[in-house]
């Protein structure tokens, strides 16, 4: 791609999101900001014609006089603009930021908005930030524009990888899969395998998104009454026998964590270990959560929303603000050296 | 009264009548007339009264007629099914004769009130049965009398005359006293002689009263015909004069006093010179201890040995009784407590260890558990179980604390009960040797150290100067009191020898005493350009200077010890990372001995620090890499965290410091990206960290494992060497055989300074080396060379699996083990075995097999979860519940409070009802009375009026009488004439 493509691109890009507030509704659109020549002679009651879409100029193109006037010639030319502008070349960077905005800017404003169906799809089986990104707007479509979408929960499963906890997007990501999730109708299946897939990848989670997937495992759980055999199992079964492959110890969980399909994974046969060990999480708000789990199941679902803006600081203030009456607990015998003959220190460092 | 039961029914009245009048006794068969009830009945009260036993027939009779009167006894329905002898309550009544005692209690009560409505006043008898009239004279009596002594036994009143207790005036009872034993009576004249000879004589005289003075005060009231003039004056003396004798007579009183007690010490004085002759006799004696005397010239030969005796016994009893004295006035020795056998101090360390176990468990559970009173050691008890007990015993009779420098109990002060105090004799025992150095140089030297000390003023600026000389001249008296301790304390066992060899150069060029520092500044001037032996001293006479028992205001002092040393310990290390870690310990030991009494400050300290780290870090995670330049975390922030960590109670559930600690520690593990060795090493030694905290509350650090797995990764990708060896990727290697950590924005490329291979160096030469930590906090001893990189290479490996199988050791028990750590197992086995020393390979090795093992048996013990497993819940019934032996009055209600509240609403309903019925009937009461009044005014009104027009009438009717008969006279005479 040459430079100069990209510069257009770029530029194009910084003008494209700023037509704002198109008129959706007919016979809103009063106001022009320049006069045209046509429709004046034709409409001598409308002298304050102004052109509204100043980036439609080039395409619009010399057009009867109604159309100017209606709504849906704006938002048609408005789409057409950006089912151009996509199919340009974009660069990742360029590609997040539109994702990012699409939901909330182009979709409202769009004639038929399944025009983007198209690219929205390509972008969201891209996998990694880019679907998490995609979700959003492809979420708008199928729940008012009736998009059909195959396979969209074997591709949600696919995005919860080992990264998807630690990136920047994480809270806005959550909160759609837990839209998506949250219905009754899906098998339990399916619900098991997020719950296990979410619970394997909380070990490698920092705390800020333990605080949000423990709950949602738990709303989940609540919800799906089938599913307690992942924290609750009475018929034993014969134990696996470990398997000639790689890792022979993994075969110990009847989960498989690297088939893509949910129905595949034998969720529902496995258990929530993650949760009992993060019961023993350092953090205390995680351990507590994860503790609920060993309660009567008798809470009400939990509201994700006051889960999902934590982060390390919040939690490093919430703590540090703490109001304490007490004295900081002294440790019952204090070395006095800070490094002691005969501790682990002494085993793994030289400490001269 | 009991009443007779009523004859069976189903008999005729008459019949009724009969048998229970037999059966009462009234009717015994004799005569048929008395058998009559009629006769009876009527014959009534006023034949039978006569005699007592009539009284009795007359009650039993009454009883019996109103037994017999149906319309007095109502029957209520009570219950439909009535069983055979059940006595129910209410199921018959007497309206009337209830009514009449309702309307008896209001004539006794309400109608009093009614009549008494607009009176104010009056007279109440409230004599002890007066009203009575169950009670004979004698009860009464005997009952007032009883409510008195009972009166008195209670204490009565202090101020009752009549009391039994006697009353006294100068230790005489007041009985005894006579009012004119000492008054003077003779007339006023004699006053003045009376003044002026007032002796003992005098006194004598006036002891007993004349026979004129009983006669005129006494009786003169019988005999005032025998007025003498004498006898009338004084009747007549005004007050004026009975003032002025009794003036007078005080002043006598108090002479006279005052020459009995000088008569009293003249004898006194006459004793004594005789007591010197006697005391010489006493020494003699044997079997007497005498008091030491300054007397020596002993007159033994003056007297016979009897005499001697004789004259000693009395006065060997006095010697005695001056010895009991002496003895029970002296002070006594304060209390002590007994000095512990080795047992006991055992048992008592044993106990603390145990009780400082108890409370951390209970913390490190989550549960409030500060109170450090026995009362909640024993019902915690239990919650070791939780815990395992294992690891509660090993903790409680785990290893001691190594021995310290200044550990008084073992190193020094066998005797010492309290540290601190220990620790002064410590400190006592440095400067008296350096006393004894002093004093076996000449005095010149003293006069050196004066002048070091001013020299050393001299450097600070004057106001500086005023306030050493005070904290000075402070410390001197200090020291005064201190020497007084101390040489009391050297007689005990006590008297070790400090320990530690101290450079007798050292002590010989330092001051013995510094002023207190108040900020950081001054501490630092206190030790600057000084050794660290000199430094290690300088802290230890503050400590001592300033010990907390010597003075009060010691305490800031100390606080501002421990500050200083706080921040020392962070400048000292950034100023020179490479210098010895060692002698950092000579500030920590302070610092971990003054931290009991400061945690508060501690604390804020802490927090302070970690608020500065954590803004560090959030400032760098939002800036672009490579904008700072500088290391991060500093090494000083590292070993101030290790400090914090054994300063403070790690295994809390939820502590101040500890818990914000960890997170941004993790934080810092899980977003800051390593680029140098520099910080490879600081991320591993926070992991390092992170476990160590977690040794004994075993909690779950994701941070920590994803660190070292991608340190892992990162010296050894084993994807990418595969890739370089076959080209490709086995379709073994999917994300989850490596573990689900996440990868770093920019892939594992970005650490290829860490891969191992990645040197030209023979790899398999380089033994594995501890790396040495503070190296890599300084520029010019990072590692530059190929060799030095692949030394610390292996190092950096080494300790990575190291920590791995600390961790695995913490985290054995987690049942998510092999998720955790069969990943890592498989990256071990991928490690180049072939182009690794034996030496790292066997470190490696080690860890495989031990990870194994717990892989292992995880693998053979893995059960499904079981967390729902809760106490069964009673599948709740609707079944209608029979209730044995059911009782209408009682509530089968489950829930207790509202039981308890319907059972107050029934009596308060219940309650109300009555008073309304009682006010209704009491209004009904005062009406009838009202009526009566009113009848009864009006009655009396027509009397009265009645009584006028009566006599009104008669008079008319004289009048006219009169009238008529003078009429009729008149008429008679003009008829005459």
């Amino acid at each position: 791609m040459s430079y100069n493509t990209q510069c257009l691109i770029n530029n194009v890009f910084r003008i494209l999101p700023n037509i704002k507030n198109l008129a959706v509704v007919d016979g809103t659109v009063t106001e022009f900001w320049a006069n045209d020549p046509a429709t004046l002679v034709k409409e001598p009651a409308n002298p304050r014609k102004r052109r509204k879409v100043a980036g439609a100029t080039d395409q619009e193109g010399p057009e009867p006089v109604d159309p100017v006037q209606r709504s849906s010639e704006h938002t048609k030319t408005f789409e057409n603009l950006w089912v151009a502008y996509l199919g340009l070349p974009l660069s990742l960077d360029l590609y997040k930021q539109i994702l990012l905005l699409m939901h909330k800017r182009i979709i409202p404003y769009m004639h038929y908005p399944p025009a983007l169906s198209d690219f929205l799809t390509r972008a969201y089986a891209q996998g990694g930030v880019v679907s998490v990104l995609a979700l959003n707007s492809l979420f708008t479509l199928m729940q008012e524009h009736n998009l059909t979408y195959a396979d969209f929960y074997l591709k949600l499963y696919a995005l919860f990888d080992r990264q998807l906890f630690h990136v920047k997007y994480r809270s806005r990501f959550l909160r759609m899969a837990s839209l998506f999730l949250a219905s009754t109708h899906l098998p339990s299946y399916i619900i098991a395998a997020f719950a296990k897939r979410m619970a394997r990848l909380a070990l490698d989670a920092p705390p800020a998104a333990l605080l949000v997937v423990l709950p949602w495992i738990y709303n989940l759980l609540k919800a799906h009454a089938s599913c307690m055999p992942l924290i609750h199992r009475t018929d034993a079964k014969a134990k696996p026998k470990s398997t000639p492959t790689v890792n022979k110890w993994m075969a110990s969980d009847p989960y498989d964590h690297t088939a893509a399909d949910p129905k595949e994974a034998k969720a529902l046969e496995s258990s929530l270990w993650e949760i009992q060990t993060l019961q023993s999480h350092y953090a205390p708000q995680v351990s507590t959560m994860a503790k609920v789990f060993s309660d009567r199941f008798t809470r009400n679902p939990f509201d994700l929303e006051d889960f999902l803006d934590h982060t390390y600081s919040t939690l490093f203030s919430a703590e540090l603000d703490r109001p304490s009456h007490k004295d900081p607990a002294l440790a019952a015998q204090i070395p006095p050296r800070l490094f002691i003959e005969g501790d682990t220190y002494h085993d793994l460092w030289d400490l001269s | 009264m009991v009443q007779p039961e009523a004859p069976k029914s189903n008999q005729s009245a008459l019949k009724r009548l009969r048998a229970s009048l037999r059966e009462s006794g009234i009717t015994g068969g004799k005569s048929r007339v008395q058998k009559r009830p009629g006769n009876k009945k009527k014959g009534g009260p006023g034949a039978a009264a006569d005699t007592p036993n009539a009284k009795q027939r007359a009650a039993k009779l009454n009883a019996i007629g109103a037994m017999f009167n149906p319309f007095e006894i109502k029957h209520n329905k009570t219950s439909k099914a009535k069983v055979l002898g059940q006595n129910r309550k209410g199921e018959k009544g007497r309206p009337a004769m209830s009514k009449q005692i309702g309307q008896d209690n209001r004539k006794k009560t309400l109608l009093v009130e009614w009549q008494n409505r607009n009176k104010a006043g009056g007279l109440v008898d409230h004599r002890l049965g007066e009203h009575n009239p169950h009670m004979t004279a004698d009860e009464r009596m005997a009952e007032r009398y009883t409510q008195e002594r009972l009166k008195h036994l209670r204490g009565g009143d202090v101020f009752n005359l009549d009391q039994d207790d006697v009353l006294t005036h100068k230790g005489r009872p007041l009985t005894e006293i006579d009012d004119f034993d000492e008054i003077d009576l003779r007339g006023p004249e004699l006053e003045g002689d009376d003044g002026e000879d007032g002796g003992v004589g005098a006194l004598a005289d006036r002891k007993g009263i004349d026979k004129t003075t009983v006669r005129s005060a006494h009786f003169g009231n019988f005999h005032t015909d025998e007025q003498s003039p004498m006898e009338a004056h004084q009747q007549n003396k005004t007050k004026a004069e009975v003032m002025k004798e009794l003036i007078a007579k005080s002043k006598m009183h108090k002479m006279e006093r005052q020459q009995a007690r000088e008569e009293d010490d003249d004898l006194r004085h006459e004793l004594d010179d005789d007591f010197k002759d006697i005391r010489s006799l006493l020494l003699s004696g044997e079997g007497v201890v005498a008091p030491p005397t300054d007397d020596t010239d002993l007159d033994l030969t003056g007297a016979s040995a009897k005499d001697r005796m004789l004259k000693t016994l009395p006065d060997q009893d006095d010697d005695y009784n001056q010895y009991l004295q002496q003895l029970a006035l002296e002070r006594r020795a304060p209390a002590t407590d007994r000095q512990k056998t080795e047992e006991e101090l055992l048992m008592e360390a044993k106990e603390k260890l145990e009780r400082a176990e108890r409370h951390r468990v209970r913390r490190m559970a989550g549960q409030a558990s500060d109170t450090e009173g026995s009362d909640s050691d024993d019902d915690d008890g239990g919650d070791n179980d939780a815990f395992g007990g294992s690891k509660s015993n090993q903790r409680g009779a785990g290893p001691k604390r190594l021995p310290q420098g200044d550990d008084l109990d073992g190193d020094f002060a066998e005797g010492a009960s309290h540290p601190l105090e220990g620790m002064l004799s410590r400190g006592l025992q440095l400067r008296k040797e350096g006393k004894l150095n002093d004093a076996a140089s000449d005095s010149e030297d003293d006069e050196d150290d004066d002048e070091e000390e001013s020299g050393g003023d001299d450097q600070s600026d004057e106001d500086e100067a005023v306030f050493d000389q005070e904290g000075l001249s402070d410390s001197d008296e200090d020291d005064a009191d201190a020497d007084d301790a101390g040489t009391s304390k050297a007689t005990g066992p006590a008297a070790g020898t400090p320990k530690g060899p101290i450079p007798r150069p050292a002590v010989e060029e330092m001051p013995y005493t510094f002023p207190a520092p108040e900020t950081y500044e001054q501490f630092a001037d206190l030790l600057e350009g000084r050794t660290i032996d000199q430094q290690t001293i300088i802290l230890e006479r503050l400590r001592v200077l300033y010990h907390v028992q010597l003075a009060p205001e010691n305490k800031q002092h100390l606080r501002n010890l421990f500050r200083a040393l706080y921040v020392h310990v962070h400048i000292r290390v950034s100023d020179d990372s490479q210098a010895p870690l060692q002698h950092l310990d000579v500030f920590v030991r302070h610092l971990t001995e003054l931290a009991p009494m400061f945690p508060e400050l501690l604390g804020e300290l802490a927090t302070e620090q970690l608020r500065n780290f954590h803004g560090e870090l959030t400032s760098r995670l939002q800036s672009p890499a490579g904008q700072f330049a500088d290391v991060f975390p500093e090494a000083t922030d590292l070993l101030q965290f290790k400090l914090l960590t054994q300063l403070l109670s790690v295994s809390d559930f939820q502590h101040p410091i500890i818990t914000p600690l960890q997170l941004v520690l993790s934080q810092y593990l899980q977003q800051y990206t390593p680029r140098s060795f520099t910080d490879i090493v600081a991320g591993l030694f926070v992991c390092h960290l992170m476990l160590d905290m977690q040794r004994l509350s075993r909690r779950f650090c994701p941070e920590v494992h994803n660190y070292l797995q991608l340190v892992l990764a990162a010296l050894h990708d084993p994807v990418m060497s595969e890739t370089k060896i076959k080209g490709r990727p086995s379709i073994t290697r999917t994300w989850a055989d490596c573990g689900l950590f996440p990868l770093p924005n920019g892939g594992l490329e970005q650490f290829s300074f860490l891969n191992i291979l990645s040197n030209n160096t023979k790899l398999n030469q380089v033994q594995y080396a501890k790396p040495r930590l503070m190296q890599f906090f300084d520029e010019s001893t990072l590692p530059t060379t190929d060799a030095e990189r692949s030394a610390t290479l292996v190092g950096i490996l080494g300790t990575t699996v190291q920590l791995l199988v600390i961790s695995a050791r913490t985290y054995m028990a987690f049942p998510s083990f092999i998720e955790l750590f069969s990943p890592i197992v498989n990256h071990l086995r991928l490690l180049p075995a072939a182009s690794l020393s034996p030496s790292v390979m066997k470190v490696i090795q080690n860890a495989r097999t031990t990870l194994g093992n717990f892989l292992q048996q995880h693998f053979d013990r893995r059960q499904p979860l079981q967390l729902q497993k809760h106490k069964a819940v009673p599948i709740p019934s609707y079944l209608p519940k029979f209730q044995e032996n059911y009782n209408l009055d009682r509530s089968y209600d489950p829930d207790r409070a509202r039981a308890e509240h319907k059972r107050l609403q029934r009596v308060y309903k219940k309650e109300m009802r009555g008073a309304i019925r009682e006010l209704r009937k009491d209004t009904d009461f005062i009406q009838t009375e009202r009526l009566k009044e009113a009848k009864q005014a009006d009655t009396d009104y027509k009397r009265r009026i009645g009584g006028i027009v009566g006599s009104l009438q008669e008079q008319q009717k004289e009048l006219t009488k009169l009238d008529r008969i003078a009429e009729r006279e008149k008429k008679r005479k003009r008829t005459r004439h």
